[in-house]
């Protein structure tokens, strides 16, 4: 499908010559997909957007004083509460992102079936919401580190390039899944398993520095884990240091994931309105 | 003129037991085929099969065409109607032409701006408020937010919502809920515009406020391509229109002869099965109150055989069967309701004043004669009714739905057709009047 001088054409299989500019004559379509989530989230509840906050510092709260306090880790000289929290604020990012992004598509199937617009809106928009939460809940972080009286190291620079990262590997899982769970359901109930099993599995309420070394690259096939190892460097620094192979791995992998997402995506996405 | 819409070739195909695998096709499936047919590709070279597993063997594909080889012309500032069945393909070619599905052969090209509206209130969310909603709306729709802002006051005022503007729409009633999501569309600016069956909704007076800014729009030029299988709504509102019938084109041509075609089709397929005709209907239990009840109605129609069935140019007798309990002094005004079967009225018939009378106990019946060319040919409903007005206004028996009639003109008498042997839209087809001279 193309549209030059106001003339549309319509015919099986077209070639979007011009599908990205499609893509940036409907942003504010985008921005009011995104703006309509942000506010419809919170409506009727009694916190509000709150919310955003208080799942975070309750997890928190229970990662330090079981991984902390119970299972007894070390955590060198910072406090236990501030390794949990730099594992969980992108963990958090990630696994509201890859849920909501995965279901975006058949929970926008109304708009999908009843209106052309570029079906890459919707989990873009997805992830741009979960991306502005993230942003939040490092006001958060800044609040518990002021309580510990932390200073963070100059590393802390090198934030935005991991919370770029995750965005990324995020964003490449979230278009794959939302593009296949058009099709195949199964997605709706692998996706809230796998993100059971990855709190764990990543190094969320643990430092990754516990494992043995002969296990760290294939620990790092898991992308969020250099996510998380690359959180922990920029804000802590000190003993936490960047285990470069692995941070290779995860970004290949994002940028991969991507890519290929974006492939996948444009392929069936003629097809979202006849199989949703 | 030019031509706004240009529909060569067009083929949309579903392959259906593909289509039901995927609505239940589990990732498994889908993985276990597609490693078994790699399998058989590297292991049956040369075109040998391998066997597969029963069921699946079988499981050709079968293309169901939903739409098979259309060609159309929309002239620029055209009013096009398309009409047909369910399932005749109306909604896939809407949706090919909106660019939510693709075609599977074939091209269109589209000259102008398009914008398609395959439902009132796409996208509302009824947590939001209205305000919020026709911005967000606005937005699905194509418009930019300026020209939102821009036609608010225009798009609140036709609304009438005025007040509940910051309620969420979720409060709204049904009424509210789609005047508001009308009233955006209404205010998109499109050189086409493609519209489903969307003017079915809301009240009869916002019904006909649609229906005005829908033909002014297309007075200003625009080109408008109308869905529906109402047809008065397309010999109203369309210049030309097109009748569908499974995937393909049965007539394109003024609105007035397509829609008769088409009205013609869905009657003589509703003789098939229609409505059970009841000519006499007997109560078990007599309706009415400690006054008077009635006891039965029946159609009188000796010369013709077939309950309930009335030839359009015989006239024909309804007989109500009553009997007044005691003496009283109100004065009992048997009334027929005649409706079609659609339920539309056609009228309410009483004897004249002077007919009637207080009356003593005892069995009466009331006969009324329908006269000979009076209803049309079609199927009507009778509801028996007996009512006196001297003392306020009482009924004292009710029959509704006591018959059911069916008026055939079997082409017998042909003084009135003057060769047009095709079916006559209408509820009453009286025989009147006419003078016809040189004029002076």
């Amino acid at each position: 499908m193309s549209t030059a001088d106001n003339v549309t054409y319509l015919e099986s299989g077209r070639a979007a010559k011009d599908y990205w500019r499609d893509f940036w004559r409907h942003r504010e379509l985008l921005m009011f997909l995104i703006w309509r989530d942000i506010i419809v989230r919170y409506k009727q509840t009694v916190v509000g957007t709150s919310w955003v906050l208080v799942r975070p510092f309750l997890t928190m709260l229970v990662f330090t004083f079981v991984f902390g306090k119970v299972a007894n880790l070390a955590s060198g000289n910072v406090p236990y509460s501030l390794v949990v929290f730099t594992g969980l604020l992108p963990w958090f990012f990630f696994a509201n992102a890859l849920s909501d992004c995965s279901g975006s598509l058949i929970g926008n199937s109304h708009l999908i079936s009843k209106i052309y617009f570029p079906r890459l809106i919707v989990p873009v928009g997805s992830v741009s919401v979960s991306v502005v939460d993230f942003l939040i809940t490092f006001v958060l972080l800044f609040l518990v580190m002021v309580w510990h009286r932390f200073m963070p190291s100059w590393h802390i620079v090198f934030i935005p390039v991991f919370i770029l990262l995750a965005i990324v590997v995020a964003f490449g899982l979230g278009l794959w899944t939302a593009a296949l769970n058009v099709r195949y359901r199964d997605f709706r109930h692998l996706i809230p398993f796998v993100l059971q099993l990855g709190v764990y599995v990543s190094p969320v309420g643990y430092s990754s520095q516990i494992l043995p070394a002969k296990w760290r690259l294939l620990y790092s096939l898991n992308p969020m884990t250099a996510v998380i190892e690359g959180f922990r460097w920029s804000i802590l620094g000190g003993e936490f240091v960047i285990y470069w192979p692995g941070l290779l791995v995860s970004s290949v992998m994002g940028i991969t994931l991507v890519l290929t997402g974006v492939w996948y995506f444009r392929k069936t996405e003629s097809t979202f309105a006849d199989v949703i | 003129m030019s031509i706004a819409i240009h529909v060569e070739n067009l083929s949309k195909s579903y392959s259906i037991a593909h289509q039901r695998a995927n609505r239940e096709e589990s990732l498994r499936v889908a993985i276990e085929r597609s490693v078994r047919s790699i399998g058989a590709r590297m292991l049956g070279r040369n075109g040998k099969q391998i066997a597969l597993p029963p069921g699946e063997a079988n499981e050709s594909r079968e293309d169901f065409y939903a739409l098979n080889n259309i060609s159309f012309e929309v002239k620029s500032g055209e009013r096009v109607g398309i009409i047909g069945a369910n399932g005749a393909g109306k909604s896939t070619l809407l949706k090919i032409l909106s660019r939510i599905t693709e075609p599977s052969h074939g091209r269109i090209t589209i000259r102008g701006r398009v914008s398609s509206l395959l439902e009132v209130g796409t996208g509302f969310h009824p947590e939001l408020t209205g305000r919020e909603n026709i911005y967000l709306n606005g937005a699905i729709l194509g418009m930019p937010r300026s020209e939102i802002r821009k036609k608010f006051d225009e798009i609140v005022a036709f609304s009438e919502v005025e007040r509940f503007l910051d309620t969420p729409v979720k409060h709204y009633s049904s009424g509210m809920y789609v005047r508001l999501a009308f009233s955006v569309s209404a205010h998109l600016d499109p050189e086409v515009l493609i519209l489903d069956e969307v003017l079915a909704v809301g009240d009869a007076r916002f019904q006909r406020k649609c229906m005005n800014k829908m033909r002014r729009f297309s007075e200003e030029g625009r080109t408008v391509l109308f869905v529906s299988h109402s047809a008065p709504a397309i010999s109203q509102f369309c210049s030309s229109a097109i009748f569908l019938e499974k995937g393909q084109i049965k007539r394109k041509g003024p609105a007035q002869e397509v829609v008769e075609e088409y009205m013609l089709q869905s009657t003589t397929g509703i003789e098939e099965s229609g409505p059970e005709l009841v000519g006499k209907c007997l109560l078990e239990e007599p309706a009415g109150d400690d006054h008077v009840q009635i006891e039965a109605i029946e159609l009188l129609s000796p010369d013709f055989g077939g309950a309930g069935t009335v030839p359009i140019n015989e006239p024909v007798s309804i007989r109500l069967a009553f009997r007044v309990l005691k003496r009283s002094d109100h004065v009992f005004v048997p009334n027929l309701h005649i409706r079609t079967i659609d339920g539309m009225y056609v009228t309410v018939v009483t004897p004249s004043s002077s007919d009637v009378r207080p009356l003593d106990a005892g069995d009466y019946t009331a006969d009324c004669v329908v006269p000979a060319n009076l209803l049309n040919n079609g199927t009507f409903t009778v509801q028996a009714a007996i009512t006196s007005f001297n003392h306020g206004q009482t009924v004292h028996a009710n029959v509704p739905n006591a018959l059911t009639f069916e008026v055939v003109d079997d082409l017998s008498d042909t003084t009135y057709r003057n060769g047009y042997m095709q079916a006559i839209p209408g509820v009453v087809r009286p025989r009147l009047e006419w003078h016809i001279g040189a004029s002076a």
